[in-house]
């Protein structure tokens, strides 16, 4: 028996001896779009976080199985999956990419090893069809008129408070939003990945705020893409002629205008 | 009452006498003649169940007397609903519900002399295909009756069943259904919405019932197939109160319990052009939905 007959050999015996507590403590928990909101127009990210109590499992299969039921059960062939190693008791983080409309039919993400089902779980969420959907890393922003400016200049809008440690790394998971308003006091927490898949979602077609200048001050992440670059505080009181009753300063930021067109 | 075109997705409303309200349309088999219900409009307890040609319908109101004489009057403070027609057109099934919320299922046989013969508790009558059985709803559950003997068997939960000339029921099944809107950054729920979705499942029953007379089901549900659900598509209310939690800075779970149902209803299966009509009641609107559905072989085997 030379050593390729017995290295085969082995490793179907190791797959015959998996036993079945092996698999006992593997969970699976599925967080579409951002944390819970996506677009059924649009690709979804599910993110996907697997717990494993056992041994390590190699070669796991995470698939999205478009319908639970028999009734279409010919056209849930998988089309979205991806093969995962699973540590021993650990938990790793993943993400499959599907459409939008596959999301909103609440499809079941399954995990398979060893032709067994370890877990499956329902996409959840919240499916927006049409609504402008703003994104606030940050509770400030939320406080204060911003809001009711955007419902004003955007219509109906679908609100949702982010924290900076939730944003997506990568841009096709931020098509959930419209707009994001970036906090001035969160910004030094979004991590530069972050601040790379906002300045791409940017490019492609998204609305950035910079509250108060967050983030845009040199060699900060949004210096690049603000069309000012911000050098320090002022504020602004008075009654600018009657649009305001209040004479409160209010904080600004000031800088330099560095690129685009004002108007 | 609207007239649907389902070849061309148009309707229009109906112009009939307006001293009368509609309720309960149902074509006969062969389409010639519409039974509904017809309430006086000045007198509340006065009902009736009337036949009429169906190209009346479509003709104009001022040749349109609807001076025809009622197959059923009720002078009693009965609800009468749920028309179904025998599949050889001779006989109309109906079911009243009085005052005290008592529900029973009747037939009266079309003719010069019609009477009513009361057959069973419940709503909802459904002929099978060959006319020998009936389905009927009592309390959430379906049971289906043979009509001479008056027999009857439990089926399982469902609603609104309609059983359809190839043999298939559908039926709408009632389900309360937990959605999580959104997480927390650890994947637990953050807010989430408890709701009663309705979706219509169908199985297959054969032409006289046999095939479900003779078993014992006891997995009604797991043995039926699901036609149509609403899906998890959000709701306005659903929306709105998410916004609203959002604005004033909630970020610890919650749970809405929404009262009203989101769901697919009224089916209607015809066998013979493999079409699913239903109503989708969402919260601010209703919609006719037409579904095409195909029969499909899952497996083969010996037994």
């Amino acid at each position: 028996m030379n050593l390729k007959r017995l290295v085969l050999i082995f490793t179907a015996a190791i797959f015959l001896l998996v036993p079945n507590w092996a698999f006992a403590g593997v969970s699976i928990q599925v967080k579409p779009g951002l944390n819970g909101l996506y677009k059924n127009h649009k690709p979804v990210q599910l993110n996907i976080a697997v717990y494993n109590d056992g041994p390590a499992v190699k070669d796991a299969l995470l698939r999205v199985v478009a319908d639970r039921d028999k009734a279409r059960s010919s056209s849930s062939r998988a089309v979205y999956q991806r093969v995962i190693d699973l540590l021993p008791k650990g938990r790793i983080e993943t993400f499959i990419i599907i459409p939008g409309e596959l999301a909103a039919d609440q499809p079941e993400v399954q995990l398979i090893a060893g032709g067994r089902m370890l877990d499956s779980a329902v996409v959840q969420g919240m499916a927006v069809k049409e609504d402008y959907v703003v994104v606030s890393v940050g509770e400030k922003p939320l406080a204060n008129g911003l809001p009711y400016w955007l419902e004003n200049s955007f219509g109906y809008n679908t609100i949702k408070y982010l924290p900076p440690a939730d944003l997506p790394r990568n841009p096709i998971a931020l098509a959930a939003a419209d707009v994001i308003i970036i906090d001035k006091e969160r910004a030094p927490q979004i991590q530069p990945e972050q601040a790379k898949a906002i300045r791409q979602w940017v490019a492609l077609g998204g609305n950035l705020i910079l509250s108060g200048g967050a983030g845009a001050a040199e060699g900060e992440p949004f210096a690049i893409i603000s069309p000012v670059l911000v050098t320090g505080n002022t504020s602004l009181g008075g009654n600018w002629n009657g649009m305001r009753t209040e004479s409160i300063p209010i904080p600004l930021a000031d800088g330099k205008f560095v690129r685009g067109k004002s108007y | 009452m609207l007239l649907v075109n389902k070849y061309e997705n148009s309707y229009r409303a109906l112009d009939l006498p307006s001293n009368w309200l509609y309720y309960s349309p149902a074509f006969s088999p062969n389409g010639r003649m519409v039974a509904f219900v017809r309430q006086d409009k000045d007198k509340k307890n006065n009902q009736q169940i009337v036949i009429v040609p169906a190209k009346w319908l479509t003709a104009s109101k001022d040749n349109l007397s609807f001076e025809v004489d009622p197959v059923v009057t009720n002078n009693h403070n009965f609800e009468i609903t749920n028309l179904s027609w025998s599949p050889d057109g001779s006989k109309l099934a109906y079911s009243t519900i009085d005052h005290y919320g008592a529900e029973k299922v009747w037939i009266v046989e079309k003719g010069n002399n019609p009477h009513s013969q009361m057959v069973a508790k419940g709503i909802n009558p459904t002929w099978s295909p060959d006319g020998s059985r009936m389905i009927i709803q009592r309390s959430g559950i379906l049971y289906m009756l043979d009509v001479k003997s008056g027999k009857e068997i439990k089926l399982g939960q469902g609603e609104q069943p309609v059983w359809c000339s190839s043999g298939y029921i559908a039926f709408v099944s009632t389900r309360q259904q937990e959605k999580v809107l959104t997480f927390m950054p650890d994947g637990s729920p953050q807010f989430t919405v408890h709701r009663l979705v309705g979706e219509i499942r169908s199985v297959y029953a054969g032409k006289n019932g046999d095939l479900l007379w003779n078993s014992k089901k006891d997995n009604w549900l797991a043995s039926s197939t699901m036609l149509a659900s609403p899906g998890g598509r959000s709701t306005h209310k659903e929306m709105e109160w998410l916004r609203q939690l959002e604005l004033q800075g909630v970020r610890e779970p919650r749970i809405l319990m929404l009262d009203e149902v989101d769901r697919c209803h009224n089916p209607v299966l015809l066998g013979d052009e493999n079409t699913l009509y239903y109503i989708h009641q969402g919260d601010i609107y209703a919609s006719l939905m037409q579904v095409k559905v195909k029969e499909q072989l899952f497996g083969k085997g010996e037994k």
